[in-house]
């Protein structure tokens, strides 16, 4: 007997035929709403991969021009030069960590905000490819954080989509087989009862009338 | 008695998928006054707000509307419409909509969206918008098999 074609261990009464079939309207029900969310869950995962996957796209292409202009800066610059220019960077960029919902799944939400300190440098301190490094570094940055919070928000909605479909299999294919089995076996067993009496209450009548007409 | 129960299920169901939903939304002109805008949603929850979509946002009205719209706009999914169909509820709400998804807007306070659409806004407005079930179209016809009982 595989496991939905199973019967739950109950009492062979009506009252208990009445609450199963309030059961599995129940079950029907959360089996609905659980699917749906599913759903949901499912579009949004999927969005928030198609997203993560162009973020780190740009990341990379980023990463090459940045690296590329870094390099030429250096035909500029001496390495003691641009450690000075770096040092003197002002903290002029922060980092904000909150929480957003997410069809009741709490995921981060980064938030890179610019204080009023900003760095800046003049051509004569620098030069061309340098300025263009800093000008990318800023959108780097931005593309960095965006990819953290897709990418932990990718992994904690899939946790909750692997929760939600095991609870949608478990009650598509073993609570509610298994309640429907038992409502026809006890339909069946009580229109059995039934039948019984019926043949039972014939069979008086027949032994009845047998008596009398003897009589 | 068993009714009675049925009934508390019935709101326990509502309360359990749709727990993300705010208790009460904040107006435009209220979040961007705050230094980290979010609301509390009833599980209890904070949602933060991005600051870059309320600005948006903030770009797409103008400034008289900033206190008449509220946030999140619900995206409410309602299955008697099939599978993947949304509504959004109110004027302002519907004119940001169509201003994001290129869409004619025409008075309307109601407008039915579809999957890639709902792609689409949530890709811009993350924070900004969020996910409610109409369950009353599932209750509706669970009592219909109630019923045939």
């Amino acid at each position: 007997m595989s496991a939905h074609q199973k019967v739950l261990r109950v009492r062979y009464t009506k009252i208990e035929l009445i609450r199963l079939k309030r059961r599995l309207v129940v079950a029907r029900k959360i089996h609905r709403i659980l699917r749906e969310r599913l759903t949901i869950l499912i579009s949004e995962l999927y969005s928030m991969l198609k997203e993560a996957i162009e973020c780190r796209r740009r990341i990379h292409e980023l990463l090459i021009e940045v690296y590329s202009s870094l390099i030429k800066s250096y035909g500029h610059l001496s390495e003691s030069e641009l450690s000075m220019l770096t040092e003197g960077i002002p903290p002029y960029i922060k980092l904000y960590i909150a929480t957003k919902n997410v069809m009741g799944v709490i995921t981060p939400m980064l938030e890179v905000r610019r204080g009023k300190e900003k760095a800046t440098y003049t051509l004569s301190e620098t030069c061309i490819p340098l300025q263009d490094v800093i000008k990318r570094m800023d959108k780097l940055i931005e593309d960095i954080v965006t990819l953290a919070e897709l990418e932990k928000s990718i992994q904690l909605l899939s946790y909750e989509v692997i929760r939600t479909k095991r609870r949608v299999n478990a009650l598509e294919h073993i609570l509610i087989p298994r309640i429907e089995n038992t409502i026809r076996f006890l339909t069946m067993m009580f229109e059995e009862r039934e039948r019984e009496e019926k043949a039972r209450l014939k069979h008086v009548k027949t032994v009845l009338t047998k008596r009398r007409s003897g009589e | 008695m068993e009714k009675e129960l049925e009934e508390l299920l019935k709101a326990e169901l509502l309360r359990y998928a749709n727990k993300h939903i705010p208790y009460a939304r904040k107006t435009l002109k209220e979040l961007l006054s705050e230094d980290f805008p979010h609301i509390i949603c009833r599980d209890g929850s904070r949602h933060y707000f991005h600051r870059k979509e309320l600005e948006y946002l903030a770009s797409l009205l103008p400034r008289e509307a900033w206190q008449l719209i509220r946030l999140p706009i619900l995206i409410v999914l309602s299955p008697e419409l099939g599978e993947g169909a949304a509504v959004i509820n109110g004027n302002l709400e519907c004119y940001i909509v169509c201003k994001i998804l290129g869409l004619k807007y025409e008075g309307q306070s109601r407008m039915i969206i579809y999957r890639p659409q709902i792609a689409e806004l949530r890709r811009k407005l993350r924070t900004a918008t969020q996910y409610a079930l109409s369950l009353k179209s599932l209750l509706e016809k669970s009592e219909e098999l109630e019923a045939r009982f």
